[in-house]
């Protein structure tokens, strides 16, 4: 687990170092953003490897533990486009960006550059969000199981199947686990198709 | 000239493919490579967001600031939240 802790301290060092070059000395968005998306097609290729390279694990899970990863991502799925919906009627803002930031399910560096193609504003929700989801799963996880039982993997929403993976299976057992990295893989193979169409899809 | 959207579904699926030929074949070599670019790339996006989050933070003051504090403070906790006791309520009924 000391690997997942590591790589999230590493993706909050580089976030504030960003934030202390960018407010020192604010750069153009255009050139930054046109950088970001390079990166931004590598880390999505690179989830995409581990999705496929996934399968075997998946298909040897059994059916039920399928059925309930399945199901656990459509809850995913579902509670992020019940909070968007909330988040944007109580703060008036526009329904299609908060959900699809909701939609984010953790996915940080993947949320966050997309839409900030559409408002840098909402850039910023997309990424700060996904990333404290991130991180308040590393850290609540332990507590949110032993009160709320194995729902809590919901939690982790995409990252369930990388970084937040070590701690279900630490405090869930391998079951969870399992069921937490197929919740993972549908979410981050479907997320990259939904976060775009719902941004997209004016309200 | 592909949208960025278009660009998106490409990068993943080749990914996918990557992914899926590499489990056929397994190579530690390339899967420590893409360890290696997957860590680097998100250490360098994020900062980059992060520069971008920087110089948007002047323009993040008064009510707009509050807003997208509170925005973003609710997004991180709320879907996740909601997804749990949806999920509960689910397992419940079962």
């Amino acid at each position: 687990m000391r690997s997942e802790v590591a790589a999230a301290i590493r993706a909050l060092a580089a976030l504030a170092a960003g934030m202390a070059i960018g407010a020192l000395l604010r750069p153009p968005l255009e050139p930054t953003l046109s950088a970001a998306y390079i990166w931004l097609y590598i880390v999505i290729a690179a989830a995409g490897f581990y999705v496929g390279r996934s399968w075997r694990e998946v298909a040897r899970a059994g059916r039920r533990i399928i059925l309930d990863g399945l199901a656990f991502a459509g809850f995913a799925v579902a509670g992020d486009v019940a909070a968007g919906v909330v988040v944007s009627a109580a703060l008036g803002l526009p329904a299609n960006l908060v959900v699809a930031a909701a939609l984010g399910s953790g996915w940080y560096s993947f949320t966050g550059p997309y839409l900030a193609t559409l408002s840098p504003i909402f850039g910023v929700i997309g990424l700060v969000a996904n990333q404290l989801r991130e991180d308040y799963t590393l850290a609540f996880f332990p507590a949110l199981y032993s009160y709320l039982g194995p729902p809590a993997v919901i939690m982790g929403g995409a990252t369930s199947m990388d970084t937040t993976l070590g701690v279900t299976a630490r405090y869930a057992g391998a079951r969870w686990a399992l069921v937490g990295l197929v919740q993972g893989v549908v979410l981050t193979a479907i997320i990259p198709v939904l976060v775009p169409t719902v941004a997209m899809f004016r309200i | 000239m592909l949208t960025l959207e278009e660009l998106i579904y490409i990068s993943l699926a080749v990914g996918v493919v990557a992914g899926f030929l590499e489990s056929l074949r397994p190579s530690r070599r390339a899967s420590k490579a893409v360890d290696l670019l997957s860590m680097f790339s998100i250490i360098v996006l994020v900062g980059l967001m992060g520069v971008v989050v920087g110089s948007e933070l002047h323009s993040l003051t008064g009510y707009e600031g509050l807003r997208a504090a509170t925005a973003t403070a609710l997004v991180s906790a709320l879907p996740g939240l909601m997804g749990v006791l949806m999920g509960m309520a689910a397992v419940r009924r079962h």
